[in-house]
């Protein structure tokens, strides 16, 4: 006598299956005549939503405030992560001006100008990082896509854009990025070695130092005036060296100014006038790099250790200069002598 | 059960709403229920297959106007549809006279050419027989298609109470048409 259990599990083992690949290729079937746009045209209100809009008719206004609001706000902080070239970069420079122009304390308004320094400087290292992915470099020129090169260029522009519309009272400073700005050709060639990135062309060079611990330098060089951006251990500041030209009288303060060091985390009354020559990190220009970096290996601990009396905020960087110049006198040699020598 | 309930809601609203992963999954849960149900209804396994797809493509393309609330509903609608295309095959092969060995709506399809092709043995096959037709469908949803009697009842449009009484009653049946076989 079959009992009711084991009825069931006849029935139950007899039930019609299908196999994955026979279910897989009905769906193929069935996918394929869907009518796409019909069920997309779907929805599925919500009734709550219905209710809310159709009896409170001025929620719906409020929540139209309260988006637009977001977009904006979510718009400022997307492009606060733009860089030269991208589409938002123009809304984040305008964000920037604006906020350039808030009243601030000096501390904070130098502080505000140093965080602006580092993210064109980030920006730059980002974009020439990018651009060299993948494309082979050699001690020699790379030549990169003329995408690549207007990226660069770009980026170049904006830094010394940055740097001119940030003037920090030096005359002298303002007036060499002014100029350079204007003189700066956009066909620049990229190099590389080891971490060091150089971009130039005829007239100008500009080189970006960047290391594994995120420390970086900008440095725009034009015969022997330079302006520098450097990141060492998250402190940034902008070196000046300027020529000068003028023997008149007049121009006496300048030429003091000339001589000073500006560091944009440091308060102006802090530059130190009575130092004859420049702080030496730039070396003399008129020899070749080879030469040019073994001037700064020579006389950068001696300037450092005065710069470590008078403020004290170069110690902890004392250390790194020697390494960036060691890595200076590794790599620039042979080629950038022979290419430099030429341009400058 | 109120997880699975939800997790079938939202695989129901991003259907609607045109997402091809969603209603992949929510037609992979769905195949393995109602194509038994058409497969008792039908002659060969190939043919199932392709009134099931007919079902999925009127159930998809429709279900932008169907309200979600509860999983047993889903199932009826679902089968609702499957009901209509099984009787719309049944209408059309006889307009086109052909000598159909499958009775559809009504009755349960006769055996095949053989056991292997229809995937139910003749022992079961004719003990189905013998049941009327909802005592029959409600064996097939809950012991195939794997409902409970909660949701057959709303397939159905009964009490659940009756749902099981009809199986127990459908359960006796059998019992006694094989063990008449038997002795």
């Amino acid at each position: 006598m079959e009992k009711e259990t084991d009825i069931i599990k006849k029935i139950e083992s007899q039930t019609p299956e299908l196999s994955a690949l026979e279910i897989s290729l009905m769906w193929n079937y069935i996918e394929s005549h869907l009518p796409q746009k019909s069920v997309l045209k779907g929805y599925i209100p919500s009734p709550f939503w219905h209710f809310e809009f159709r009896t409170h008719p001025m929620l719906a206004g409020v929540a139209l405030l309260l988006l637009v609001g977001f977009a904006g706000g979510g718009t400022a902080f997307a492009s606060n992560a733009a860089r030269p070239g991208d589409m938002l970069f123009t809304i984040d420079r305008a964000l920037e001006n604006i906020s350039l122009h808030f009243p601030r304390s000096e501390g904070a308004q130098v502080s505000f100008k140093n965080k602006l320094s580092n993210e064109r400087l980030q920006e730059f290292r980002e974009i020439l990082e990018e651009e060299l992915e993948g494309v082979k470099v050699t001690s020699t020129t790379t030549r990169l896509s003329e995408r690549g090169q207007g990226r660069i260029d770009n980026a170049v522009h904006e830094i010394i854009k940055f740097l001119d519309a940030s003037d920090l009272d030096d005359t002298n400073r303002g007036n060499l990025i002014t100029e350079i700005a204007q003189e700066f050709k956009r066909k620049g060639r990229v190099e590389r070695h080891d971490d060091r990135y150089r971009v130039s062309d005829e007239q100008n060079r500009i080189e970006v130092d960047v290391d594994d611990d995120g420390d970086s330098r900008f440095e725009v060089r034009r015969g022997t005036e330079r302006i520098r951006i450097e990141k060492k251990d998250g402190e940034v500041r902008v070196r000046t060296q300027v020529s000068d030209d003028s023997d008149d009288a007049s121009d006496k303060n300048n030429s003091k100014k000339r001589n000073s060091r500006f560091d944009a985390g440091d308060a102006l009354d802090n530059v130190d006038h009575s130092r004859g020559n420049f702080d030496g990190d730039f070396g003399d220009d008129s020899k070749d790099d080879s030469s040019d970096t073994t001037q700064d290996d020579d006389t950068h601990s001696e300037n450092d250790d005065r710069d470590t009396s008078k403020t004290g905020t170069d110690s902890s960087s004392s250390g790194d200069n020697d390494r960036d110049d060691d890595r200076d006198g590794d790599s620039g040699s042979g080629n950038d002598g022979s290419e430099e020598g030429n341009g400058e | 059960m109120e997880q699975a309930e939800g997790a079938l809601r939202v695989l129901v609203e991003k259907s609607a709403h045109g997402d091809t992963e969603s209603s992949r999954v929510l037609y992979e849960q769905l195949v393995v229920r109602l194509f038994p149900f058409i497969r008792s209804r039908s002659k060969t396994k190939e043919e199932a297959i392709d009134i099931t797809q007919d079902v999925f493509i009127d159930f998809f393309s429709s279900l932008t106007r169907f309200s979600f609330t509860s999983s047993a509903q889903l199932y009826a609608y679902l089968f609702v549809i499957a009901r209509r295309k099984l009787a719309r095959g049944y209408r059309e092969h006889i307009k086109k006279g052909e000598n159909t060995q499958v009775q559809y709506d009504d009755e349960i399809a006769p055996h095949s050419t053989t056991e292997q092709d229809y995937g139910v043995t003749l022992e079961i096959e004719e003990a189905l027989k013998v049941l009327q037709e909802d005592t029959r469908e409600i064996l097939v949803l809950h012991h195939w298609s794997r409902h409970t009697f909660g949701e057959i009842a709303v397939i159905l449009g009964m009490s659940e109470s009756a749902v099981r009484v009809r199986h127990h009653r459908a359960l006796t049946q059998l019992k006694d048409y094989l063990n008449k076989g038997i002795t």
